[in-house]
């Protein structure tokens, strides 16, 4: 299980890393979107990341509403923005899960892949 | 006589079967869909295994080659692995030989002049050969993988980028369930839904998988030549419909009936009698030449 700190200490680097690649900021110009990170197992650990004209924020709390809920425990959550492991494992196995509409979900991975991607 | 069947995961309405002659031998091919699912496919592959000569898989790729790389599309791996004693192909391999000779036959004998012409491809990395050898002829290309299969605004105009984000994206995207990387079943059958129409308008040459063309199509394609694998009846007047000049499909007609890469490649298997992985380039190259192959141009207007 993870801390709240190190889940966020992901999700900041996560972004640091969004930042730092400029095709993202073209890729997503057109989608605003607020994605919502829900720890399952953690209290009071959840964090918002927001998508608007291609730069990416990040927020500690739950958004009032959200087009993506990402969910898992918090190592999965913090293994996954780290890069440690990638998406498609967890996603497919259940351990995380996406509450999106498809697209919102692939576009998702897209990003995820543009940054760790090999 | 030798018998040849490939099991597509696409729709049953394209059910067809064949007798047809191939390096002066007869052959029976039969093409038998699964409408999208995938426990169909698995049942008609193990209902075919050992009772015929060579298994072709449609309506999905299993093997995507970047420049040299081949990547494992998972969903087409379980298939291929429910067959245990008939050889089974994707159609990947002829599919990449047949392809660079269409474009590099287009360009100096077809109806649009390659050479500069802005072309867009809704998919590339299921056609490696095809989005080479545009580049090599000096068109220029737009390649929408990430657009039409990722609804991201990002066209890639270099081979180079495409190379790149490719291997980036390859080995998770292949790990997805086929549905949500290519449109399978009833979703091929679905009015189309425009998508970037600007791209489409901008070009002179709309190439790659038809079903992905199709369905994200624009009512608008007046003058435009569209190069794609292989075109029913129903197709044809779809885009003749629509404006579209002329059709340009690359697998090889036989007896006047055109069919998919899969079963080219499965017909070849069973033909040269040896094991899919013995074939080489060289093998395909001297079946194409033996066949007179070239791309068939139908001009849809006239």
């Amino acid at each position: 299980m993870a801390t709240a700190q190190e889940l966020y200490d992901a999700l900041r680097d996560f972004a640091e890393r969004y930042a730092a690649e400029p095709r993202l900021k073209v890729m997503n110009r057109d989608w605003n979107r607020v994605i919502h990170v829900a720890p399952t197992d953690l209290e009071d650990a959840d964090f918002t990341l927001t998508l608007k004209d291609g730069v990416l924020t990040l927020q500690r709390g739950a958004p009032q509403a959200a087009q993506l809920v990402v969910r898992a425990d918090s190592e999965t959550l913090t293994d996954l923005f780290y890069g440690d492991i990638s998406p498609t494992e967890p996603y497919m196995d259940g351990r995380l899960r996406v509450e999106a509409s498809e697209e919102d979900t692939m576009r998702l991975d897209v990003i995820t892949l543009m940054i760790w991607g090999e | 006589m030798k018998r040849v069947v490939s099991v597509s995961l696409g729709s049953s309405k394209r059910d067809h079967a064949a007798r047809v002659t191939l390096l002066d031998e007869p052959l029976e091919l039969r093409r038998v869909g699964a409408d999208g699912s995938m426990e169909r496919a698995l049942e008609l592959l193990r209902e075919f295994d050992g009772r015929v000569d060579a298994i072709g898989l449609g309506g999905l790729d299993v093997y995507l080659n970047i420049d040299g790389e081949r990547f494992v599309i998972q969903d087409g791996l379980r298939l291929m692995q429910a067959v245990r004693v008939t050889p089974v192909v994707d159609g990947s391999r002829v599919k990449d030989t047949m392809e660079r000779r269409a474009v590099r036959w287009l360009a100096e004998h077809g109806p649009v002049p390659l050479r500069g012409a802005r072309v867009l491809m809704v998919s590339s990395l299921d056609r490696w050969g095809m989005a080479e050898t545009l580049a090599e002829v000096g068109a220029d290309v737009v390649y929408g993988d990430l657009m039409f299969a990722a609804g991201v605004p990002y066209p890639i105009r270099t081979l180079e980028e495409l190379k790149e984000l490719g291997r980036k994206m390859a080995r998770e995207i292949c790990k997805l369930p086929i549905h949500m990387i290519y449109p399978v079943g009833e979703k091929q059958e679905r009015e189309p839904e425009e998508k970037f129409p600007e791209y489409y308008r901008e070009a002179q040459v709309v190439a790659g998988d038809f079903h992905l063309i199709r369905r994200y199509m624009p009512r608008d394609m007046a003058g435009k030549m569209v190069l794609t694998q292989t075109t029913t009846a129903a197709d044809r007047e779809f885009m003749r419909e629509r404006g579209v000049r002329w059709v340009v499909t690359t697998t090889p007609v036989l007896d006047g009936r055109s069919f998919g890469t899969n079963l080219i490649e499965a017909a070849l298997v069973a033909l040269l009698g040896r094991r899919p992985e013995e074939l080489t380039p060289e093998d395909f190259h001297r079946v194409l030449d033996r066949m007179d192959y070239r791309p068939t141009v139908i001009d849809l207007q006239s």
